[in-house]
């Protein structure tokens, strides 16, 4: 449903994306990793459409996201970027309610389904708690929390979120893992820890600005392709609980 | 007299009616003091015989202080005080900076350039109107800035220190121009009154000046508030914004445009007057919070009673003699800006 062909993106004569070709499907969670540096933020911008190809193109469902007017693919794809903080003194629930912006008119009210929805993605997140404490109040992974539940509460069908669990206790990282991937929507996120990358339905591995290899966590995350893009040596292990392998790294 | 209550109306329209009460009563208030003091039944009398036909005996001179000098003046006054305060508002929203106003960054410095070129100079051959000389002088400046920070920050995101720094240099350097332009072609009498003018100054206000600032100002307001939602999604800077199906660019460039001309226009009509852009909106986010829906509204209607308040203590306080509203605004304007810088870093502890 999003596809990108050739994708590339330089700053001023510096190529940050290459050639990136990549399908998602509809429904799927596809997770991004590399290491720092590599491209993936990049990427996720160009695949919602925040900046512009300096080649090739993104596709949603067959249209140029250039030919699509941007209230049109902000009722289809939803963004969390990474440093999004602000020194208005706005509240969480004010937050959220922003994410309502693609559906609302210049004039149009907040009516009560936008209510219903916000109060949702409030629960969710798990912030309804925080709804009325105001932003400079909040600590980073209640402010990555809010920024969640604003994107959820865009109701669209594609949810981009860069390195999402940053900043997050483990239980709120397995949570927010645990509810996108329950979403009947498509999910793309730029993750860092490989274990949780396993969890998704396929992986892309970008390194210098190219996406090196897509398909399966087991098949991309491979011993070599591992210890060659992040320098590190790596071992899987058997969960003596439940069976599950896990990931374990060193230096080499 | 009809008392109007909440819940009487809808809740917009209650608001409407109370923020035209108050610019009234403020308007009355700023007809009513002056040098001479005239009466609030004198004043409402000389209104109700020019605005709704009816025959109060008056002394002819009282009505005519009133009606074509203080009441035309007043209504200047709430016109550019409410233009000048939601383009602060604007500014501060889009380049996400609390210092940003059309003063700081070299918006009316530029306005006055551009006024002074048509007038003076004669750039355009007398087929430019002041104002639109104004409105260029007011849009290059602006380029300037922010071509600027740009330039100095290797053309990515604008910081927000930088931007304050090169309006600084802007202002300084369409101050400069203005002076070159007075030295250059104006006579010694002209240039008295200019440098005046460039102060603040709403005493050769009248009726036609009525007709431009208010128009302009109402008109500025109405788009600003159908952008009101627009605003708020630029809360989180414009990526943000953009991924909330905001035209970023689009947008910026009517706000940016509105914002210039309402600063243009009032430059044009009473110079440059710092401080109210700045404020206001400061204030008028601690009376009502940071959603443009109600944010926008009552920064106008502050700016407009701030304004015509700054405008009568010109006037009264020292005895016989007028000062620059310019003055009165940065004496009132710059504790009040200290005042909210401290009490907002306490806050944020
Ligand atoms: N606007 C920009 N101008 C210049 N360089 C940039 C810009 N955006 C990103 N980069 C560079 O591109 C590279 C990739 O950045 P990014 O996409 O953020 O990587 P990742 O998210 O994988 O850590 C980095 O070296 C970064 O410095
Ligand atoms: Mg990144």
């Amino acid at each position: 449903m999003l596809a990108a062909s050739q994708l590339g993106w330089t700053a001023g004569k510096k190529p940050i994306v290459k050639q990136v070709e990549i399908s998602i499907s509809k429904g799927e969670v596809f997770g991004l990793v590399g290491p720092n540096g590599s491209g993936k933020s990049t990427l996720l911008l160009l695949l919602a459409g925040l900046r512009t190809p300096s080649s090739g193109s993104v596709t949603l469902e067959g249209h140029d996201l250039r030919s699509l007017r941007r209230r049109e693919i902000a009722q289809r794809i939803a963004i969390v970027i990474q440093q999004m903080e602000t020194t208005d003194r706005l509240t969480v629930r004010e937050t959220v309610e922003l994410g309502r912006t693609p559906w609302l008119g210049p004039v149009s009210p907040f009516g009560e389904d936008d209510q219903r929805i916000v109060t949702e993605a409030l629960t969710e997140t798990d912030i309804l708690h925080l709804a009325d404490r105001t932003w400079q109040t909040l600590s980073g992974g209640e402010r990555q929390r809010a920024h969640i539940a604003r994107a959820l509460a865009q109701k669209a069908d594609i949810l981009i979120l860069d390195e999402p669990t940053n900043h997050l206790d483990i239980h709120h990282q397995l949570s927010i893992l645990k509810l996108v991937k329950s979403l009947p929507i498509t999910v793309i996120l730029a993750l860092h820890d490989l274990n949780q990358a396993m969890e998704c339905d396929r992986i892309g591995l970008m390194e210098g600005g190219s996406l090196i290899a897509t398909g399966e966590p087991v098949d991309v995350l491979t011993m070599n392709r591992i210890q060659q893009s992040f320098n590190v040596r790596m071992h899987s292990l058997a969960d003596q609980v439940d069976g599950q392998t896990f990931l374990r790294f060193s230096l080499p | 007299m009809t008392l109007i209550k909440p819940g009487m109306l809808p809740g917009w329209l209650f608001g409407v009616a109370l923020k035209v009460t108050i610019i009234a009563v403020a308007l009355v208030i700023g007809a009513a003091i002056g040098e001479t003091r005239i009466p609030f039944e004198t004043v409402l009398e000389v209104l109700a015989n020019k605005m709704l036909g009816q025959t109060y005996p008056v002394d002819a001179i009282d009505q005519g202080i009133i009606w074509n000098y203080r009441f035309s003046r007043a209504i200047v006054a709430a016109s550019c005080g409410a233009g000048l305060a939601v383009s602060g508002l604007v500014l501060q929203t889009l380049l996400r900076n609390a210092l940003a106003d059309p003063y700081i960054l070299g918006i009316s410095a530029g306005a006055s350039t551009g006024a002074v070129a048509v007038t003076i100079a004669g750039v355009g051959g007398g087929l430019i109107s002041l104002s639109a000389g104004a409105f260029a002088g007011a849009l290059v400046a602006f380029a300037f800035v922010i071509g600027l920070a740009r330039m100095a920050n290797g053309f990515a995101a604008t910081s927000a220190g930088l931007i304050i720094l090169a309006g600084v240099a802007g202002a300084q350097l369409f101050s400069a121009l203005t002076s070159l332009i007075i030295a250059r072609s104006a006579n010694a009498e002209q240039a008295r009154g200019i440098i005046f003018w460039l102060l603040g100054n709403l005493s050769g206000v009248r009726w036609p000046d009525v007709w431009l600032a208010t128009p302009v100002a109402v008109g500025v307001v109405l788009i600003i508030i159908l952008y009101g939602r627009a605003l708020d999604a630029f809360t989180f800077g414009s990526d943000a914004a953009a991924s909330l199906g905001i035209q970023v660019k689009r947008t910026q460039f009517i706000l940016i445009g509105a914002s210039a001309l309402v600063t243009a226009v009032m430059v044009s009509l009473v110079g440059a007057i710092g401080f109210v852009g700045l404020v206001v909106p400061h204030a008028a986010r601690f009376m009502v919070g940071p959603r443009h829906g109600r944010l926008i509204p009552v920064t106008a209607v502050t700016g407009a009673v701030f304004l015509i308040t700054a405008d009568i203590t010109s006037r009264i306080v020292i005895p016989g003699q007028v000062l620059p509203i310019g003055v009165v605004t940065a004496l009132v304007g710059a504790p009040a800006f200290a005042f909210i810088l401290i009490v907002k870093s306490r806050r944020l502890r």
